[in-house]
């Protein structure tokens, strides 16, 4: 299956919230694998439903990619698929330097919380949860605002000090 | 008396322009203050405050701007600033203005009217246009001062219709935190 397009800042799918996930069919299959192969054909390590142009509450990821590499902080729970995911409670804080593959040009330094517990669905609809801390709770977040219809943008408040051009760009 | 000077400066981008114009306020034996420099598509732009203890006699400051123009092509200019425009603190409650979007005509004028409507002074903004996408998106953030915190409830309210005309995201927080 081919990797699919990643949809561009400022495409109005990135900032619209997602609908959720009612049924766990093929269709649902389906979407979850060309997330899969879009986010590995791509230097991302997760990637949500609408940047690939569809409104549904689906992400993938795999921070994986990133901590088995460089020595991060992070918890590692393997690759996961979240569907309908909800926070149920966050604690710390972090503000570590956060790209998108939806703003390819911009760096940012967003606050999120250091530890969060995440409730979601898998693809066959089983209800599971995951607590993670670190890297793997900034990808939660970062995709949980995916499916918020949010971007970094909206988590920074200077763009001479929270923003940041990537190398490369403009 | 201390005397207080605004100097700007800007010129084609290229490593040493800082170091120059920091040369030339060392040499006029003045301080500098806050500034505010930066890179703007290929040119570099400077804005600074700097002091002297005494009043720099106007042939020095004419003859410094002469120089910085011929060795590295920078067009300068300074004007003498009042002590009372120095030291800017924030009189009245802060908010942060963030616009992102789809880039179209008119986005800064449009949010500053809003806000100028409303008495609400500016005291920083910055903007970006990102060209990544098939659709070049543009991206406004304005610091200022409520003229009252009840502005705050009417300027969201207007923002918000704003936002809805421009079909773009427009936020307004408050730029406050407890002191520990």
């Amino acid at each position: 299956m081919p990797a699919r397009s990643i949809r561009l800042f400022p495409d109005d799918i990135l900032s619209t919230p997602c609908q959720s996930v009612t049924s766990f069919d093929s269709e649902l299959k389906s979407l979850v694998a060309d997330l899969w192969e879009t986010m590995r054909a791509s230097p991302g390590v997760g990637l949500a439903a609408p940047q690939i142009g569809v409104s549904l509450r689906v992400s993938v990821i795999d921070v994986g990619r990133v901590t088995m590499k460089r020595k991060i902080d992070s918890s590692y729970g393997g690759p996961i698929v979240i569907v309908n995911p909800k926070v149920l409670e966050g604690d710390g804080a972090q503000t570590p330097r956060e790209g998108c593959l939806s703003v390819p040009d911009l760096l940012a330094n967003v606050r999120r919380h250091q530890r969060v517990r995440v409730q979601y669905r898998n693809e066959n609809g089983e209800t599971q949860e995951i607590s993670a801390h670190g890297f793997e709770a900034l990808a939660l977040q970062h995709e949980v605002d995916h499916l918020d219809g949010k971007l970094f943008l909206d988590r920074v408040s200077n763009l001479k000090t929270d923003l940041f051009r990537r190398t490369g760009s403009g | 008396m201390t005397q207080h000077y605004l100097l700007w400066a800007s010129g084609e981008d290229r490593p040493g322009i800082v170091a120059a114009v920091t040369k030339a306020l060392f040499d006029l034996h003045t301080n500098l203050e806050d500034s505010s420099m930066m890179r703007l598509g290929s040119e570099f732009a400077i804005f600074l405050i700097m002091t002297s203890p005494s009043r720099v006699p106007a042939a020095r400051l004419g003859a410094t701007l002469k120089s910085l123009r011929a060795k590295r092509g920078l067009i300068a200019g300074i004007k003498e600033i009042s002590a009372r425009q120095v030291g800017f603190r924030p009189s009245r409650e802060t908010c942060i203005v963030s616009v992102h979007g789809q880039d179209q005509p008119g986005i800064v004028f449009r949010v500053t009217n809003a806000l100028s409507r409303r008495k609400f002074n500016i005291t920083d903004l910055s903007t970006h246009r990102t060209t990544s996408g098939p659709a070049a998106g543009y991206i406004l953030f304005i610091e200022g001062e409520l003229p009252s915190k009840a502005a705050y409830t009417v300027i969201k309210r207007d923002l918000s219709r704003l936002a809805s005309s421009m079909k773009t995201k427009i936020g307004i927080r408050r730029v406050d935190a407890e002191p520990l």
